[in-house]
């Protein structure tokens, strides 16, 4: 045969998914006698009509192959038949042949002698059982599983042996697709998924009560017919057919089929006894697999030494957190999971069985749970979590936007309330309970009251805190002297600070109060530096002086903000020094010198903040999964590329912007909806296009700032009284007004004026110097749009705002030229005759 | 030699170094052994890998000692060391150019069949599973572990810790496909 008889492929798929198409279907019809591969062929490519050809071609390269090997070389030779098409087994005749799986082969069929007309599978192995005790062990097992009768999973019937003494099974045979395809198929709603789900666990918690562990638990085997009913396929055959010695232990590699490490559980990839809990994780990762529509680990195209390292050793992102396979969309969003489905889902699938559910019906029950709104298992059995479960069956409270606070102030409850359960003595624990329970009451009830006229949330979160911190009193006055006490309020303190006035976060605009709570909370820690030197006392304290130097330099005494930042770079640096080998010394470091650069002015503060960003990428690099690493390198950059842009130098300005930009849109990605994440990407948006506007390229950047000025409208939107959104809006408006300017004095103007009022609403809640710059900064830019347009007297009025709120505003990065500008402006309109 | 198990011992710690230096001695020591059989090419011009092998194996670093993590990188060493000699002999035979005048005589359906036809176009060979490495990288390193360290299926089943049904099925894959490569 001449090569050129080949079919032409004249294009190779070179798409990764293209491949493993046809990768997948190769497989299936390889085998196959010609008629039977033609027509699965033929179906198969009615939907990729452009991979046959490839496909054909790959076919009959084989087949030459395969006439090749004519030495009857075993290596290359193909496995032989279990058995044909139309031998009878048991009293059943082979139809169909179905599945093939390296034990042996699946068939369709039916009763030989007619008596009924149900349809059956028949696996048949391919080795011969015959002259080993194996066999009547074989007849053993198949007779418990003979007995499992459940709606769930697939009956089997019948097994035996043949004359040539190859062992067969005779199931239920189901006309159905894996759980995932039928999902899929029909686009269930995430309810819908769970609810079948949960009969999944009903036939597998009953096998178990039988003592019959499935152990290659996968998508494949769960097959849901017509009528919507999810049946376990293979129930106990992996043992049955894999361990003749009967020792319960199994070798990875000789599983029937190959062993997808993806649903395989470590212990089973480790070669260890497998028990129930094995089950379990397989139904975690099904359940994962459902809920997120992408398995939780990408072992795709993975060595087999890798896809190990990766089920054995590395946390799945949360399925609410999984990214997202544009191939499959879900018909619902995907940060619906967070919270109580990422927790059920990575409970079941825990490394350590231990840490699971204890059984199918455990894990059933708090799918149940959460279906009718009440609290999990999954997650820790705090007072927070409970009354946030609580609050969310509530409806007036439903109604209401400041739930978040609500959690926040909740969590502060829950993570003193599990400490607590779990270090003191019972008595305490007690006591501290009542607590906990009256803080619990006085929340729901008084938050109730406060949030029944709507008057917005403003009262509900001062009622909260007021309520939290009375809380706090009683039980710092109660020991004074307990090190861990004291460590739980100052974080406490530092929690309640920052719904006050937390510096980089939404808040309440409320710097004084929380200034005062900040202090309080380091004047707790200091003295236990020396008596208790652990991590926790050294990242909290780290973290308040961090936070009061923000809060200081917000207020206006830069000098008080850098010797507290200072302090923090200190301590933490002590920290690293003692304690070489704790993996969190450099990320604490990290974190300390991010504030100290912050506060530094910028000439001092690019070291600093170059020697942050190489901590945070060796950070991001070690934890490439930890949502904060991205957020930190990207935060990095956007302050050293704001440096680079003041001193001139776009193009590397914009090196550090392109790089926080591509980190913030993944982000983006993986929690579209995230106020934090939304912010940070806003950010990103309009520092690239500052630059690419700098740079010349004025279309680009015009598009950049449209996309950062979306996302700002809709995070003040969503939430009216985050008073740093509405700032970081109103700066954006001024921006735009300055970006117009050569482009278009109209849309310049409404900019502007939008930026003066959104701004004047923040300056006027929070007195901020920042915003007076800011505040500034707009009237700059109004003032330059109306000299523009010959409206000089306006435009000397809006220079002389600026200049005066110049002179009270920050000096952040950038505020003295444009205080200098607006001077200069102000100096010239004053010069020149009104007419 | 004990040098080479303390390669191993290095490159399964994660110095990348000894990697480097593993694959010189072993490519070293088997071009030695392959010379002598390139330069007299048998009259079937063929060329059985798994002797060399055995025989490198032996010579460098004893069977028994090694550990099996060591074994694996010893077979993963030696396949590459012996593609590269292969590809180099073709290179010189065919002048650098690809498809020399002889190659073109090898029937293709022998194409990664054993023994090795010393007459393939390894140059053209290389390429093609250049790219299968690109988009079945498993399917690549069953080849390599086949055809160029003369592993049976059984044997690299062990060494990828995979079922055989698996090997066999990346192997019957990859062969199709690379003739189907080597044909255009």
């Amino acid at each position: 045969m001449s090569t050129e008889s080949l079919p032409p492929a004249d294009r190779r798929p070179t798409d990764p998914s293209d491949f493993a198409w046809i990768e997948a279907l190769f497989d299936r019809v390889v085998e196959l006698a010609p008629a039977a591969r033609q027509q699965a062929l033929a179906e198969a490519c009615q939907h990729r009509p452009d991979l046959q050809a490839e496909l054909e071609a790959l076919l009959a390269a084989h087949d030459r192959l395969a006439s090749a090997d004519t030495d009857g070389d075993d290596e290359g030779g193909r496995l032989p038949p279990a058995i044909a098409v139309g031998a009878r087994v048991g009293a059943y005749r082979l139809i169909e042949r179905i599945g093939e799986g390296g034990m042996g082969e699946v068939f369709r069929a039916e009763r030989a002698d007619g008596v009924f007309a149900s349809e059956v599978a028949v696996k048949v192995t391919r080795s011969s059982l015959a002259g080993h005790d194996l066999l009547r062990r074989f007849q053993v097992e198949r007779q418990i599983l003979a007995s499992l009768n459940h709606p769930n999973i697939v009956t089997l019937l019948d097994g035996g042996a043949t004359s040539t003494g190859q062992a067969y099974l005779i199931m239920e045979y189901v006309d159905g697709v894996p759980v995932t395809q039928y999902c899929r198929a029909h686009s269930l709603r995430l309810d819908q998924r769970l609810r079948l789900f949960l009969a999944v666990c009903e036939g597998v918690h009953f096998a178990h009560q039988h003592a019959v562990v499935h152990r290659d638990l996968k998508p494949a085997n769960v097959l849901v017919g017509a009528d919507g009913v999810p049946k376990v396929v293979d129930f106990g055959i992996a043992k049955l057919l894999d361990d003749p010695t009967g020792t319960g232990v199994t070798t990875v590699g000789i599983t029937p089929g190959p062993l997808t490490p993806n649903y395989a559980s470590p212990e089973q990839l480790r070669g260890l006894p497998v028990t129930t809990s094995t089950d379990l994780y397989a139904l975690g990762v099904i359940l994962y697999e459902l809920v997120a529509g992408v398995r939780p680990y990408d072992t795709q195209g993975q060595t087999l030494d890798r896809m190990l390292e990766i089920v054995l050793h590395t946390e799945p992102p949360r399925p609410s957190a999984s990214t997202a396979d544009d191939s499959s969309p879900l018909p619902y969003e995907r940060t619906r999971l967070r919270g109580d489905i990422d927790a059920i889902v990575l409970k079941a699938m825990h490394k350590d069985p231990a840490h699971r559910y204890t059984s199918a019906a455990e894990l059933a029950r708090d799918i149940t749970r959460y279906l009718e709104g009440d609290p999990i298992l999954a997650r820790s059995p705090s007072t927070g979590y409970v009354l946030r479960r609580l609050a969310a069956r509530h409806k007036a409270l439903v109604a209401v936007t400041s739930l978040a606070v609500v959690a926040i102030v909740a969590a502060l409850g829950a993570a003193l309330w599990q400490r607590q359960v779990a270090r003191r003595e019972q008595l305490r624990a007690e006591q501290r309970f009542l607590e906990v329970r009256h803080l619990a009451n006085s929340l729901i009830f008084k938050i109730h009251d406060a949030v029944l006229p709507l008057a917005g949330s403003t009262p509900v979160r001062r009622t909260i805190v007021n309520e939290a911190l009375g809380y706090l009193e009683r039980l710092a006055a109660e020991s004074s002297n307990d090190v861990t006490l004291r460590l739980e309020l100052a974080a406490a303190y530092r929690q309640l600070g920052a719904i006050l006035g937390a510096p980089q976060e939404a808040n309440l605009g409320d710097r004084a109060g929380a200034l005062r709570l900040y202090e309080r909370a380091r004047e707790m820690l200091v003295p236990l530096v020396n008596r208790k030197a652990d991590y926790d006392v050294f990242a909290a304290l780290v973290s308040a002086d961090n936070t009061l130097a923000t809060l200081y330099l917000q207020k206006g005494g830069s000098d008080h903000a850098i010797r507290d930042a200072r302090e923090a770079v200190d301590s933490a640096g002590l920290f690293r020094a003692s304690h070489p080998q704790d993996p969190r010394g450099p990320s604490l470091v990290a974190r300390a010198s991010f504030t100290l650069a912050f506060i530094l002015p910028p000439a001092e503060a690019r070291p600093v903040w170059e020697e942050t960003l190489r901590l945070y990428e060796h950070e991001l690099s070690l934890h490439p999964s930890d949502p904060e690493a991205p957020r930190n390198v990207a935060l990095v950059g956007k302050y050293l590329g704001a440096i680079l842009e003041t001193a001139g130098d776009f193009p590397a300005a914009r090196a550090h912007y392109d790089r926080s930009l591509q980190l913030d849109e993944q982000r983006l990605r993986a929690a579209p909806t995230d106020p934090r994440v939304r912010f940070d990407a806003a950010i990103s948006f309009s520092n690239l296009a500052s630059t690419t506007e700098q740079l010349g390229d004025l279309d680009t950047a015009a598009a950049l700032f449209e996309r950062s000025l979306a996302l700002r409208r809709s995070l003040v939107a969503a939430d009216p009284l985050n008073v740093q959104a509405r700032n970081r809006l109103a700066y954006l408006l001024a921006r735009l007004a300055s970006f117009n300017l050569k482009r278009n004095l109209v849309t310049a103007l409404a900019y502007g004026k939008e930026a003066i009022e959104v701004q004047q609403q923040v300056l006027d809640k929070t007195g901020d110097r920042r915003a007076r710059s800011d505040l500034g900064f707009a009237w700059l830019q109004v003032g330059l749009v109306q000299e523009r347009t010959g409206a000089h007297s306006a435009a000397c009025s809006a220079f002389q705002k600026a200049v005066k709120l110049y002179e009270g505003g920050s000096e952040v990065m950038g505020t003295s030229d444009q205080a200098a500008q607006a001077a200069e402006m102000a100096r010239g309109c004053a010069a020149r005759p009104p007419f | 030699m004990g040098d080479v198990t303390r390669l191993i011992d290095r490159w399964n710690l994660g110095d990348a170094e000894a990697l480097k230096e593993l694959l010189g001695v072993v490519h070293d020591e088997l071009r030695q052994l392959a010379s002598g059989l390139l330069r007299n090419e048998r009259p079937d011009h063929t060329l059985q890998p798994t002797e060399l092998v055995h025989e490198v194996f032996l010579r460098l670093a004893g069977l028994q000692d090694m550990p099996f993590e060591g074994r694996r990188h010893f077979y993963g060493a030696v396949a590459v060391a012996m593609r590269r000699i292969l590809v180099d002999h073709a290179r010189r035979r065919g002048a650098g150019k690809r498809g020399g005048p002889e190659s073109q005589r090898v029937p293709l359906e022998a194409v990664l069949n054993l023994p090795v036809d010393l007459r393939l176009d390894f140059v053209r060979l290389d390429d093609a599973l250049k790219e299968l490495a690109q988009v079945a990288p498993e399917k690549a390193r069953v080849v390599d572990l086949r055809y160029f360290a003369g592993l049976s299926i059984q044997e690299t089943a062990e060494l990828l810790d995979v079922a055989p049904v698996t090997v066999k099925r990346h192997w019957t894959f990859a062969r199709a496909w690379l003739l189907r490569e080597l044909s255009h």
